[in-house]
């Protein structure tokens, strides 16, 4: 049976405790059953140790002033976020956020990925420039948070597969191919004395 | 040359590339079993494999003799005595067998019925008829537009210069019917009369799919009221009927004639007037 | 070693053979003579890395939830194909791993092969007899490329699901069959959900039977006709100069084939390649900026982008632009491909036979053709990647287009003219003594003497 947590944030805990204990519970405890949360991103852990560190249900209730300072994104659904990010962002910022070059106007897509996310609504909604603007009628609140959301996951994308190549797709892929891939491979030849006068 | 460059330091190298080798290969499979990430498998197995061949490398410098020889190339052509041989052995058979005339023309009718009976079973491999696929979609007089969501469009609440994808409603993410809706202030489109009524208050709609190569247009410049395609750099002017202004497409986009319903909310109010999407032979048939 | 060899004599009584074409076969020693192994090994590495995806990946376009461990596609609604590429990303131990060695296999494969192409045009190494051999190799280039495409459109994301719409209307473009050739290769409008199981059966088992029936073909020629010579003392149309396959080129080429499995492991490892997780599943109004194929392909895309909107109509039928950019474009370039060595016969009338290669400064018009065709190419993949040159170096995409499509005509023949001179200048120079020089060491038949009593 998993501990109540209705009053984790009264216990005094600091939120770096928190997050350690949702990204690695046998830190603290080695005997917990509790798994660890290590593919959350590391927004996701800080969102929610927030909300843990927020839980106080003593007697003078939850008390919403004291709560931290909404995230940017809070309300907002990851993958809904991802979904409309790929309908409608995407096409100019590319699918990871890196920016695009762009035909017929003056300037390129901005990359994303120093952007402050508490900004991005205000750009959203106001289409700065050539951009056009998604009023409220044509995205809801939650569906601009849900977008704040995956733009912060493109910020720090996940990375598993080792050096991200800048998140730039096929082009810096193919150079790496033929100048490392074959580069190497030519060298690795003429280690093996592959001299030879032919 | 003999084997050379044996030596005290040549031997030391190459038993410590081999042990190199196989600390790197336990350590794989150690590493497996804890599952450690890509990069730390990889690395170890990279490690293995290229001590190996290091190994086997140093191996072959210092012990295995590379001497250069040299030895005759025969000439790959046979006399043409043979090839003379070869040809009259296979006239004179064709020409042992009786009745060739026949033989043939009968051969010749089966391949013409089997390919006629083999091209009957590519049209399964086909799918559907390209012509009726490729020259319509789902959008038909009084169908709705919705938003991905599925919710409908009402016409006054589309703020000006926005922009919204929408499906015929029953048919969201039906590749053909992919259109786009925009909002422009009133006076500007500079549409024919006939094509002015299928907008409604500045309200137009345009397919989405690009006239070129089929990706969708989706970029869009509301300081120039340019839709663009992100694939070929195709740009469209959405005041003028989707015109094509520059790069690889040659034909507008098609227009979708828009209504409104007794409700408020936007409906089509027919299919698009040409086939969507890339370019084909029998277009505008 | 005895019982064993006399075992096998017994069954198939080639020891013979063996001596004379294995075991002392002479192959000649040059460091632009690996690129073909290159590509051999890579594609070993294609084939080994593949046969482990297969347990894994589900080629099917059905509709699924995700429910793995990457949290940001949580939920969505993708193909069973696209998930199964997540899950064998981020669920199966090493999965990851194999899947970037397989992916960088192909790319450094293709490069291979296309560095090998190059080697044989610029020494004409396709004059005969290796006529035969160089047709053959040309199909497996096209069998690398197509495989290399249908390898990474199963996976049914949003980059790869792009291009296979482009391809679609490629195939669509030809006049008077294009509907129908279109709707036959991919079964119906593109996406649809044949296309996937179609690609996937193409992708491990069609193209790569061919491709192993092909190269088992191109060994076997190379073994009977005996790999070329470089100019040099001893070395002529009758007379072969090399080290022996065993046990020197063995070893070597053993070591190598590590060493090339290694780089491809290191790749796989340490530099991720086409992470599909940020591409998201492809569904319909799904598009990104910067949709580039494959590095190989790129010169087909920039076809496409450079070219303007040149189409023609006749009695209203339409001949679309990608006919002319893309289709028409690469039949052009393969038959060219195809043809050259008996082009070439006809126009220098030489009908040798050559062992010997012809050094690239020695054959200034060969050179220079060669080299306006790679700066044509190199002009069109660079036109493939506009939009991210722009974004990299700060600059529009319009006036970069215009500037390459000047290039795309001017630069080849600037560089012709380059190669040309430069060609020219060098073979006025006597060789440097250090290459091609140097007498054999040991003369002798290279079937060695057999004993009195046997």
């Amino acid at each position: 049976m998993g501990p109540d947590l209705s009053d984790e944030g009264a216990k005094g805990r600091s939120l770096d405790w928190l997050k350690a204990q949702v990204r690695d519970p046998k830190s603290h405890d080695p005997n917990t059953v509790m798994p660890s949360f290590k593919s959350l991103s590391p927004h996701q852990v800080d969102a929610l140790a927030a909300y843990l560190d927020s839980l106080k249900a003593g007697p003078s209730g939850p008390a919403p002033a004291e709560a931290p300072a909404r995230e940017p994104g809070a309300g907002g659904d990851l993958p809904l976020g991802g979904e409309l990010f790929r309908l409608n962002c995407a096409p100019c910022h590319q699918a990871t956020g890196r920016g695009g070059g762009l035909i017929g106007v003056d300037r390129n897509a901005p990359s994303l990925a120093g952007v402050s996310p508490a900004a991005i609504p205000a750009f959203i909604r106001s289409g700065p420039g050539p951009m056009p603007a998604f009023k409220d009628y044509v995205f809801s609140e939650r569906q601009v948070a849900s977008i704040v959301l995956y733009v912060r996951e493109l910020q720090d994308p996940a990375h598993p597969g080792g050096f991200g190549l800048a998140y730039l797709g096929t082009v810096p892929e193919g150079c790496v191919a033929i100048v490392f891939g074959l580069g190497l491979a030519v060298l690795a030849g003429l280690l093996i004395e592959w001299k030879g006068r032919g | 040359m003999a084997a050379g460059k044996d030596s005290p330091a040549t031997r030391a190298l190459a038993f410590g590339l081999l042990l190199i080798a196989i600390a790197a290969a336990i350590a794989l499979a150690v590493a497996y079993w804890r599952d450690a990430g890509t990069p730390v498998l990889g690395g170890l197995l990279a490690l293995a494999l290229a001590s190996v061949a290091g190994g086997l490398a140093v191996w072959s410098r210092a012990y295995i003799p590379h001497e250069i020889v040299t030895g005759p190339r025969e000439p790959i052509a046979s006399p043409e005595e043979e090839i003379e041989a070869l040809s009259s052995d296979i006239v004179r058979g064709a020409n042992s067998v009786g009745r060739r005339r026949f033989l043939l023309a009968g051969l010749l009718a089966f391949t013409g019925a089997a390919g006629a009976a083999f091209v009957s079973l590519l049209r399964s491999v086909m799918g559907p008829s390209p012509q009726w696929t490729l020259t319509h979609t789902s959008w038909a007089g009084g169908v709705r537009l919705v938003r991905r969501d599925g919710s409908p469009i009402e016409a006054d609440k589309m703020p000006e210069d926005s922009i919204v994808t929408v499906f015929p409603e029953g048919h969201i993410g039906d590749m053909a019917s992919e259109t786009v809706l925009l909002r422009v202030k009133p006076g500007i489109l500079k549409l024919p009369p006939e094509r002015m009524a299928w907008t409604v208050n500045g309200l137009v709609a345009y397919s989405r799919i690009c006239t070129h190569a089929g990706c969708p247009a989706s970029q869009y410049y509301d300081t120039q009221h340019v839709l663009a395609c992100p694939c070929h750099q195709s740009t469209f002017d959405i005041l003028d009927g989707g015109r094509p202004t520059g790069g690889p497409a040659d034909r507008p986009l098609p227009q979708l004639p828009l209504g409104v319903d007794d409700t408020g909310h936007l409906i089509a109010l027919g299919d698009f007037p040409t086939p969507v999407g890339p370019g084909f032979w029998s277009w505008s048939r | 070693m005895m019982r064993l060899l006399r075992w096998i004599d017994g069954q198939l009584g080639l020891s013979r053979l063996a001596r004379k074409e294995v075991v002392g076969k002479i192959f000649p020693d040059h460091w632009t003579f690996m690129f073909g192994e290159i590509a051999l090994y890579s594609f070993v590495v294609l084939v080994l890395t593949g046969i482990f995806l297969v347990f894994f990946f589900k080629p099917s376009a059905e509709t699924v939830t995700y429910g793995g461990s990457y949290a940001p596609l949580a939920g969505v609604p993708m193909s069973q194909a696209y998930r199964s590429l997540l899950d064998i990303s981020f669920d199966v131990r090493g999965g990851l791993l194999i899947r970037q060695m397989h992916h960088w296999a192909c790319d450094v494969f293709l490069a291979a092969i296309i560095l090998h192409l190059c080697r044989l045009f610029f020494t004409g190494a396709y004059r005969r007899p290796r006529q035969i051999n160089w047709l053959v190799g040309a199909t497996l280039l096209i069998m690398a490329v197509t495989n290399g495409f249908t390898g990474y459109s199963i996976g049914d994301d949003l980059l790869s699901g792009t291009g296979l719409r482009i391809a679609f209307a490629s195939a669509l473009s030809l006049p008077l069959i294009g509907e129908f050739l279109a709707f036959l290769i991919f079964g119906g409008n593109v996406p649809n959900p044949a296309v996937i199981p179609r690609l996937y059966a193409l992708h491990i088992f069609l193209v790569p039977a061919l491709i192993a029936a092909l190269l088992a073909t191109h060994l076997g020629v190379l073994v009977r006709q005996k790999h070329t010579n470089y100019p040099g003392p001893g070395r002529s149309d009758t007379a072969i100069v090399g080290s022996r396959f065993w046990p020197a080129y063995a070893v070597k080429t053993s070591s190598f084939f590590l060493f090339v499995t290694a780089i491809l492991a290191a790749l796989g490892g340490f530099v991720q390649i086409n992470p599909v997780w940020l591409y998201g599943p492809y569904f319909t109004g799904a598009a990104t900026t910067a949709a580039h194929p494959d590095w190989y392909f790129s010169w087909l895309e920039g076809g496409l982008r450079l070219m303007p909107n040149w189409h023609a109509t006749i009695y209203g039928y339409l001949i679309p632009q990608p006919f002319f950019a893309a289709v028409l474009v690469s039949l052009v370039s393969f038959g060219i491909l195809y043809a050259w060595p008996f082009v070439v016969e006809k126009v220098t009338l030489d009908l040798d036979v050559h062992h010997v290669l012809g050094r690239p400064r020695e054959h200034p018009v060969r050179t220079a053709i060669g080299t306006a065709v790679l700066a044509f190419f190199f002009v069109l993949t660079l036109g493939g990647i506009d939009d991210t040159l722009a974004l990299i170096f700060g600059g529009r995409v319009s006036p970069l287009r215009d500037i390459l499509r000047g290039l795309a005509l001017g630069f080849p023949l600037f560089a012709a003219g380059v190669a040309y001179l430069v060609a020219k200048r060098l073979s006025g120079r006597p060789l440097p003594s250090d290459l091609g020089s140097g007498p054999p060491d040991h003369t002798g038949p290279d079937e060695p003497r057999t004993r009195a009593s046997d």
